[in-house]
């Protein structure tokens, strides 16, 4: 296990190195960052010429990679813009560490990240959770009583919930709890942000706060996991083992989280192990519906600059994410499902 | 196995609950609130109240589409920015609530040589900086010389201090630097030597990116200085208290304020980048006000207008939306061809059909509101028969019409225009009416849009662009587009502007270097009736944002260049 763990380890640096080739390449067409730098009209062009060299942005784009990926300090380049390399350059490269600056705050773009992070972390996270919980409730209800009232019903939701717009749904959501609640007297909640300046970042708030995201996270993807969880539920319910199993008297409540669920459960462990990464990524459109300060609007307010540092740094953890989730992912399934062994 | 997972992310929710928790740092102590009673009437039109000035504990919450990116003036050229920074800081002069009139503020009075060329500023006595450095010469020299000096220890290059090259054209040792040096002539005495007269300086030091900041903080914070992990520290009515990025700045009231105390205690700034979620915070009483940048559209405004929790408070107009004519090709030189589309185009119709409440049509380049507007112009009528009379003159006269006319149209909604697509549909549709045919490109905004008509020229034949005005000065409406700084009207195919009209464009160069208030009044009003008659541009729109506020909000002066928050009173 540990061998096959620590090779699946070796073959991800080229992966990830690949990955980031190919994002690199990608983010060159993303647009010009120093056109977007600069007040009223737009700079002149020599300023912006300046403006190139001082952030290395006249290099060939092999150049730039290669000083994103292992820095510059050991060359002289040129800081004051006026063509000739006189100081030493203070990039030390992401394999060192150093995942660069941005172009438009000039902040280190790792603790620009981490600014985020925790908030998106705590969002999405929480959302994962009602989407696990929930899918499987209603998977496992609804596949215990197919064809029921119970199950047409949650079907029928599920079509609903499933063809809503995440921007309409969000928005619903916050007229309905938000603005209708108080006006007709109900018990309300809050419409955007984290927290209520006043009263400051308290637990209270904060799940106030993230009771009507996390509802709009969640609900779309319930539609969809449920129906997975209930069609694979069905499947397995219908097996030979099950029905020997039941046939011998066990209760039925054993059989179904003993016998049937660990089974049932294995394609959406794939699911889930795949969604994990992406919650580092946070959700764009929710995000900036709810104000909420995640990855999403990060990620979103530095897209329209071109500031390629930023969507790098951005890019790079969710892949580095996906590709450690990816080995997790094979681990558990070979504990879960001993037809699995690794080699 | 579920319950692996589980565990797992419990564990990472777990730590960003922390981490998260963490995260709040006050940006700053609150001082502890003094009882300040009012010593004079309020220089303003805010409306007295009952509970005296400076003893209220109401906060303002005001939502902005985005966070500050730092609250020093000298780097910041946004909106959202500034608005924090122009009730933090002070400079020698201000406008005037409700107009872009420069009044005193931390000057009280002033001289200008004969020549123009030297201005001498009183400083006003007794003021100190938010941490107690005394404000006089000594700071207005220090920050004058970070902002002009490159080779200043604090100043922080021509790439950050864009605002001062813009309006200062250049730094030290540059020979279009309006300043030429800054002198201490006392301790509250400064004298401004400029290199040439420059008439509109007493409404450019009114912008927030000239107000003052403490020598004391800058020396002290360096590169962090007012920045989110550092504090900014100047003389207004408010300072910072609490600063969490892309959350909320809070503000509060300066209890050793100079001057009139504001009334309210704290104004929050949130950060709320969706309009739709913002105006259903406001509806729902979460936020007080919803700043003018980011306000709804014509359906939302309509919505606002019925809600009787909702005031919409109309800002005088301070920019104009305009159709470029570019004067480079060859079939736009002729003035009947210009006179044509100036006829053909129905502007009531488009402020009918796209944003009735709150625009109206232009027939100037600047807005109304602003000294060097001339009541005397007739806008041209729309009027589609003389429009193809004057086509067909053209066309008489050996004009060649393209085949296809090239119309830059903008891809994304600017405050000037809140539907440029449905505009450019509607001009190209009473275009066709006289025989031109228009082809509309929507290049991405702002590159390669902005590039390809400032600093190119040969791409569009006409364009739609506007303008919102900086320092509440004609020149800085006129003089931009039309003494050839950038190549949108007319240009020499290489890449460099050429002024449209030679004559206009050195009547405004004069306008601009004139000290006589007067004079330059009727300069710039001849060179507005000028471009009415050459018919160098199209001036369509000039658009009134709203400021969406709650019905408890009194006192707010709506005015052209900022949103003045000082003044409210929240009932």
């Amino acid at each position: 296990m540990t061998t096959y763990i620590l090779r699946r380890l070796a073959q991800a640096i080229p992966q990830l190195f690949i990955i980031s080739i190919i994002l690199f390449t990608l983010m060159q067409g993303f647009g010009d960052p120093v056109a977007t730098l600069g007040a009223r009209t737009p700079p002149k062009a020599e300023d912006k010429e300046r403006l190139r060299r001082m952030l290395g942005l006249d290099q060939p784009a092999y150049v730039q990679y290669l000083t994103w990926l292992v820095g510059n300090d050991w060359q002289k380049i040129d800081m004051d813009g006026d063509g000739i390399p006189e100081t030493n350059g203070r990039r030390k490269g992401i394999l060192r560490g150093d995942w660069s600056n941005s172009l438009v705050t000039r902040r280190p773009v790792l603790e620009m990240i981490g600014d985020r992070l925790p908030n998106t972390l705590i969002l999405m996270g929480a959302a994962e959770i009602v989407i696990i919980i929930f899918s499987l409730a209603l998977g496992l209800y609804s596949a215990l009583r197919p064809y029921s009232l119970f199950d047409n019903l949650v079907t029928g939701l599920s079509f609903i919930g499933y063809s809503m717009p995440v921007f309409w749904l969000a928005l619903m959501l916050m007229y309905i709890f938000a603005v209708n609640f108080r006006a007709w007297g109900l018990p309300y909640l809050p419409t955007v942000g984290m927290f209520d300046p006043e009263a400051g970042k308290t637990p209270a708030e904060l799940i106030r706060h993230m009771i009507l995201p996390v509802a709009t996270l969640s609900i779309i993807s319930i539609a969809g996991y449920s129906r997975f969880v209930r069609s694979s539920m069905l499947e397995v319910l219908s097996q030979d083992y099950v029905r020997t199993a039941r046939a011998k008297g066990v209760r039925t409540v054993y059989v179904v989280l003993r016998h049937a669920l660990p089974n049932a459960a294995l394609p959406f462990i794939t699911l889930i192990g795949l969604d994990i990464p992406f919650l580092l990524a946070g959700a764009i459109v929710t995000e900036r519906i709810f104000a909420w300060p995640g990855m999403g609007r990060l990620f979103l307010d530095h897209t329209s600059r071109a500031d390629f540092p930023v969507l790098m740094g951005i890019l790079m953890l969710v892949s580095i994410a996906v590709v450690i989730f990816q080995i997790i992912t094979d681990v558990v399934y070979s504990l879960v499902d001993p037809r699995i062994r690794l080699e | 196995m579920k319950r692996n997972l589980n565990v797992l992310l419990s564990l990472l929710v777990l730590a960003s609950l922390v981490l998260a928790a963490c995260g709040t740092t006050p940006a700053a102590t609150q001082a502890p609130a003094t009882q300040a009673p009012m010593t004079e009437a309020p220089a303003t039109e805010a409306p007295m109240t009952e509970a005296p000035v400076g003893t209220d504990t109401s906060t303002l919450i005001f939502a902005q589409a985005a966070d500050a990116g730092t609250l020093d003036p000298a780097i910041e050229s946004s909106a959202n920015s500034l608005q924090v920074i122009y009730h933090i800081y002070e400079g020698l002069t201000d406008f005037e609530p409700g107009s872009t009139t420069p009044i005193p503020r931390l000057a009280t009075s002033w001289e200008a040589s004969e020549d123009g060329l030297e201005w001498t500023f009183h400083l006003r006595e007794g003021v100190t900086f938010h941490d107690g450095t005394p404000f006089n010469a000594d700071a207005v020299v220090f920050n004058f010389e970070r902002w002009w000096d490159t080779d200043h220890p604090y100043n922080l290059g021509a790439d950050q201090f864009i605002y001062w090259d813009y309006m200062f054209q250049g730094f030290k040792g540059s020979e279009n630097s309006v300043l030429a040096g800054i002198e201490k002539v006392d301790d509250m005495t400064v004298k401004l030597i400029l290199s040439k007269p420059n008439a509109s300086l007493l409404n450019t030091l009114a912008m927030e990116n000239f107000r003052f900041a403490s020598p004391a903080a800058i020396e002290e914070q360096g590169e962090d200085y007012a920045t989110a992990s550092g504090m900014p520290v100047a003389t207004g009515p408010f300072k910072l208290e609490e600063w969490v990025k892309e959350d909320h700045i809070t503000l509060v009231r300066n209890e050793d304020y100079w001057g009139e105390k504001p009334t309210l205690e704290r104004i929050t700034y949130r950060v709320i980048p969706d309009s739709s979620a913002a105006f259903l915070a406001l509806q729902a009483g979460e936020i007080d006000m919803l700043t003018e940048w980011a306000s709804p559209g014509p359906d939302q405004l309509a919505q606002a207008e019925a809600d009787p929790n909702i005031q919409v408070l109309y800002n005088p107009s301070f920019n104009v939306g305009y159709l470029g004519l570019n004067q480079a090709k060859e079939w736009l030189q002729n003035i009947n061809v210009r006179l044509a589309i100036a006829h053909a185009i129905d502007k009531e119709g488009i402020v009918a059909a796209l944003n009735p409440d709150n625009s109206e049509a232009a027939k100037e380049f600047q807005p109304p509101s602003l000294w060097g507007f001339n009541e005397s112009i007739e806008d041209y009528p729309y009027d589609p028969t003389l429009a193809a009379e004057y086509l067909q003159t053209a066309i008489g006269e050996g004009v060649q019409i393209p085949d296809s006319v090239i119309f830059y149209v903008m891809p994304t909604p600017r405050i000037y225009f809140p539907q440029p697509q449905q505009l450019g549909e509607l001009i190209q549709a009473q275009l066709a009416e006289i025989g031109l045919n228009v082809e509309i490109q929507s290049p991405a905004w702002p590159d390669p849009y902005l590039a390809d008509l400032q600093e190119d020229g040969t791409k569009a034949d006409i364009f739609l662009l506007g303008w919102g005005g900086d320092n509440g000065d004609p020149d800085n409406f006129l003089c931009v587009f039309f003494c050839g700084a950038d190549t949108q009207f007319n240009n020499d195919g290489a890449g460099g502007g050429v002024a449209p009209d030679e004559e206009i464009a050195q009547l405004l160069r004069d306008a601009v270097a004139e000290t006589d208030f007067d004079t330059r009044q009727t300069m710039y009003e001849q060179a507005n009736q000028l471009l009415h008659d050459r018919v160098i541009s199209v001036p369509l729109l000039h658009i009134t944002a709203p400021t969406l506020a709650r019905s408890n909000i009194e006192g707010y002066v709506p005015s052209p260049v900022r949103e003045v928050l000082t003044y409210i009173v929240k009932k």
